[in-house]
């Protein structure tokens, strides 16, 4: 009788201890669920989730999100293909674009030559001013592509901040003066150094006081922060929050835009960001600042 | 570890050395009630339905043998572990899955034997006339047993990374355990006494007995008897005849056997150089 | 710029053979690496050791910014498919079994894009055929789907195209091509055919007896290949005097015939060949195959 008696207790705990474990697996496998999907969704990566234990429900839900994955994966990777293809299109379009402009310009030269009536004179000027315009836009375009199909490993020397800033004020000054803009800029007695590469950073500066230049009505505010930190300040009326968020986009120029491809700043986003920094635009009281932050490099 | 476990399961559903020992298992378990129905028939013996019962402890290692180092042979000549490690499966949870397979596989062996057993021979021989206490007790350690020497082969096959090595180290090993039970079992068995000559006066035979030197006695016995429950092949022997001495200590020492046994493949296993 | 795989001064000793010493390897998101090297040379003892088949003797490595003594390695991991030397694969079992047998081991919940991925190595109809029964482009490619099944970012391929025919070749070339730009899977593709390389590599890397010789991008080696001019002459003597009159490096191969490895201005060789009465009947411009560039290079490890 004993016997039954335990033995019955034996199989009653065997189920027990089953049931048990059956639990513990399906709570393992919704903690992998969820931590999974967190996962995924900050890492940038292929992979899907895994569970333990092969209960149905717990497969048909990790099943459902995986899906969505899947689907978000898919739709990420169409935009990197097609990210290429537009990087690609515009490389070759910058180069195709040079074949035709050089000639233009060449008999232009050729022409300039001759002997000519006054009218014919005055049309030549308009179109070998349009076709410098051209140029140049090629050229903009032409550095872009570089910019984009080169790899960000470029050399990282100690630059001083206060003095590539100076340079860059410096050789913009006849043209903001020409607008009638005298700059007011502000710069801390030490100086302030990071690892950077130096012809990138003067690229910047020039692409930023170019918008400056172009678009300002009539001020400039530059400051250089101890901690790294950059501002071009001006007044910009008619601007709003849009616009202002899309300011770094390629292509993007606003309504008063005249003979611009809307690059500059896009360059110079790129830039920034290849040396490990940030730059960032606000609009208040209808003027636009511009913030450009290097962190210090411990080590 | 479920992961790797239900991948094994996968595995061993479509594997032909399990499904062929579990035939081989019900073949014998159909085969032994039915023998001793026809030969009671027959001859008029008499046998009880627990005669046979516990025959399968003798089976049980070498069918382990065959089917664990094949099995975990395989993953090394296929050279499939590297696929559960190379995608972050830890070096203790592959090895534990592929203990716990090997043992529910023993397991079913057992049951492969017993089921079919009872099924025929309940009916055709009778009940059992041996307390159930002994027969559960028995039972749970050859039940016991068959996990153990699951181990065994387990740390074996894990260990040694070629399967046909594996195979051939198991194989001997598992009827190694069997003769040396055989030997132990008949030293054991030695009579106190024999029987040195005998003589008759008026008619009547009279023998003197003079104890037997081949009897084991005291510490030496103990030691003996302590080996022949340690090896599994002496287990096997003991239970098959129902003889356990010490029935209490024998899952014991299986328990034992399946911690060292599991622990030392693990920590082997966990440091090896896989190719 | 963001690398999937660092090492850092790994070291693997086989008793008393010294496997790989001292090496360093950066492998950069999104690359297809080439890993160069003889026989021998211990590619695929790296391959093993960052696998995490095998651990090294000192050193260690990253993998996806974890290293390979953290305690959550295994995440990293998850996110590596790999063919080490033989295609892992039961051979007792169809292909789609052992597809089957993957997923469980990764825990996925379902056998969803297991057709897509059989179509997509091109093993869509093998129905019930056993592995055992493959040939061995199709054992490969087999070995390649079941690294796939985890859908990983990062795959390794130990000499994929070794035993192939050329259509296997192509085939294994055009599929790792694919997956690195449609799903932006970074490649470390070791073999010891350059030409084969050389054709899909963003990144090469040439190790020799167990140390890393030099890693370069393709870009960067294209421009360290020496280009050379053919030239084909009248008078190779005349071309001899003129040539050494600029000091320039070059190899007469025939009398008529002759390689420059210089960088020399072609109206002024022209122009002062006429002045010798020689005649430049053709002129073609070459790139030093990568070959000769890994012969030279290791031949110079070879003389240190």
């Amino acid at each position: 009788m004993m016997v039954w008696l335990w033995s019955l207790t034996g199989v009653l705990g065997l189920l027990v201890i089953v049931l048990l474990i059956k639990i513990h697996i399906l709570r393992k496998a919704a903690g992998e669920i969820a931590d999974g999907f967190a996962d995924r969704l900050a890492t940038d990566t292929n992979t899907l989730i895994g569970i333990s234990g092969r209960d149905r429900q717990m497969r048909r839900l990790a099943d459902a999100v995986n899906e969505q994955l899947r689907r978000l994966r898919a739709e990420h990777h169409r935009f990197c293909q097609g990210d290429a293809e537009l990087k690609g299109a515009v490389t070759n379009l910058s180069h195709d674009l040079r074949t035709p402009l050089t000639a233009i310009c060449g008999y232009l030269d050729l022409l300039e030559k001759e002997e000519k009536s006054d009218t014919t004179k005055r049309y030549l000027d308009i179109i070998r001013n349009r076709s410098q315009l051209l140029v140049s836009m090629t050229e903009e375009l032409f550095r872009y592509s570089v910019l984009l199909s080169r790899e960000s490993d470029a050399p990282a020397e100690p630059v001083v901040l206060n003095q590539v800033l100076e340079e860059s004020i410096a050789a913009a000054y006849t043209a903001l003066t020409q607008r009638g803009i005298t700059p007011r800029i502000r710069m801390p007695q030490e100086k302030v150094v990071r690892m950077l590469d130096g012809a990138a950073l003067s690229r910047v500066f020039a692409n930023l006081l170019q918008n400056a230049v172009k678009y300002s009505s009539g001020d400039l505010e530059i400051t250089l922060e101890s901690t790294g930190e950059i501002v071009f300040a001006n007044t910009a009326p008619g601007l709003d929050e849009i616009q202002v968020g899309r300011l770094f986009d390629r292509f993007f120029t606003v309504e008063s835009a005249r003979k611009s491809t809307g690059l500059g700043l896009a360059i110079a986003r790129s830039l920034v960001e290849q040396m490990g920094g940030s730059i960032s635009a606000e609009y208040t009281d209808d003027r636009l600042h511009i913030w450009i932050f290097f962190r210090e490099r411990g080590g | 570890m479920t992961r790797l476990l239900s991948a094994g399961f996968l595995r061993l559903k479509k594997n032909k050395v399990f499904w062929g020992g579990l035939i081989l298992m019900a073949a014998w378990g159909i085969f032994m009630p039915v023998k001793m129905h026809l030969d009671a028939v027959q001859m008029g013996y008499v046998y009880r339905i627990e005669d046979g019962f516990f025959v399968y402890a003798m089976g049980v290692g070498v069918v382990m043998a065959v089917f664990c180092s094949l099995f975990i042979g395989t993953d090394y000549n296929d050279g499939t572990i590297r696929n559960k490690i190379i995608v972050g499966g830890k070096r203790s949870a592959v090895y534990l899955a592929n203990a716990v397979v090997s043992s529910v596989v023993g397991l079913a062996m057992c049951a492969a034997y017993l089921l079919p057993y009872l099924c025929v021979g309940l009916p055709l021989v009778g009940g059992f006339t041996v307390p159930v206490e002994m027969v559960l007790l028995t039972t749970f350690t050859i039940l016991l047993l068959s996990v153990a020497v699951s181990s065994v082969f387990t740390c074996i096959a894990m260990v040694c990374q070629y399967k046909s090595v594996a195979a051939v180290i198991c194989i001997l090993l598992a009827f190694g355990f069997l003769m040396t039970g055989m030997v132990l079992a008949q030293m054991l068995e030695a009579p106190k006494t024999q029987e040195v000559y005998s003589y008759a006066i008026n008619g009547e035979i009279s023998s003197v007995e003079e104890p037997n030197p081949g009897y084991l006695e005291g510490t030496k016995r103990e030691i003996v008897q302590t080996l022949h429950d340690i090896n599994p092949g002496g287990q096997a022997i003991q239970c098959a005849g129902m003889m356990a001495v010490n029935p209490y200590r024998l899952p014991v020492y299986s328990l034992a056997i399946i911690v060292l046994a599991t622990g030392a493949g693990c920590v082997l296993f966990r440091k090896s150089d896989l190719k | 710029m963001e690398y999937v795989l660092q090492t850092n001064g790994l070291t693997k000793k086989y008793r008393h053979f010294k496997a790989l010493n001292q090496l360093t390897m950066n492998v950069p998101k999104g690359a297809i690496y080439g890993f160069v090297g003889r026989n021998g040379a211990g590619k695929t003892t790296l391959i093993r050791l960052i696998c995490g088949l095998q651990f090294p003797t000192s050193g260690g490595y990253t993998l996806y910014g974890r290293k390979d003594t953290d305690k959550d390695i295994s995440k990293s991991r998850r996110r590596v498919g790999a063919v080490v030397e033989t295609p892992s694969i039961y051979l007792d079992m169809t292909a789609q079994d052992n597809l089957k047998h993957q997923y469980r081991i990764l825990g996925l919940p379902s056998y969803a894009g297991m057709e897509d991925i059989l179509k997509l190595v091109g093993l869509a109809d093998t129905g019930d055929k056993r592995a055992g029964n493959f040939s061995l482009g199709m054992r490969q490619r087999l070995g390649i789907a079941i690294a796939l099944v985890g859908s990983p970012d990062f795959l390794v391929l130990d000499e994929p195209v070794n035993g192939l025919d050329p259509q296997g070749i192509i085939e294994i070339r055009e599929l790792i091509l694919k997956l690195n730009r449609e799903r932006q899977i970074t490649f470390l593709v070791s073999s010891h055919i350059l030409d084969e390389l050389s054709r899909m590599a963003t990144h090469y890397g040439f190790i020799d007896r167990g140390q890393m010789v030099k890693e370069v991008s393709a870009a960067d080696l294209e421009k360290s290949c020496r280009k050379c001019i053919h030239l084909e002459v009248t008078d190779t003597g005349a071309l001899a005097r003129v040539l050494d009159g600029m000091d320039a490096e070059y190899t007469i191969l025939s009398d008529r015939e002759a390689d420059v490895y210089a960088k020399i201005g072609v109206s002024r060789l022209t122009l002062a060949l006429a002045e010798e009465n020689c005649d430049v009947i053709s002129l073609r411009e070459r790139d030093e195959s990568l070959e000769s560039y890994y012969v030279s290079l290791i031949g110079g490890q070879k003389n240190d």
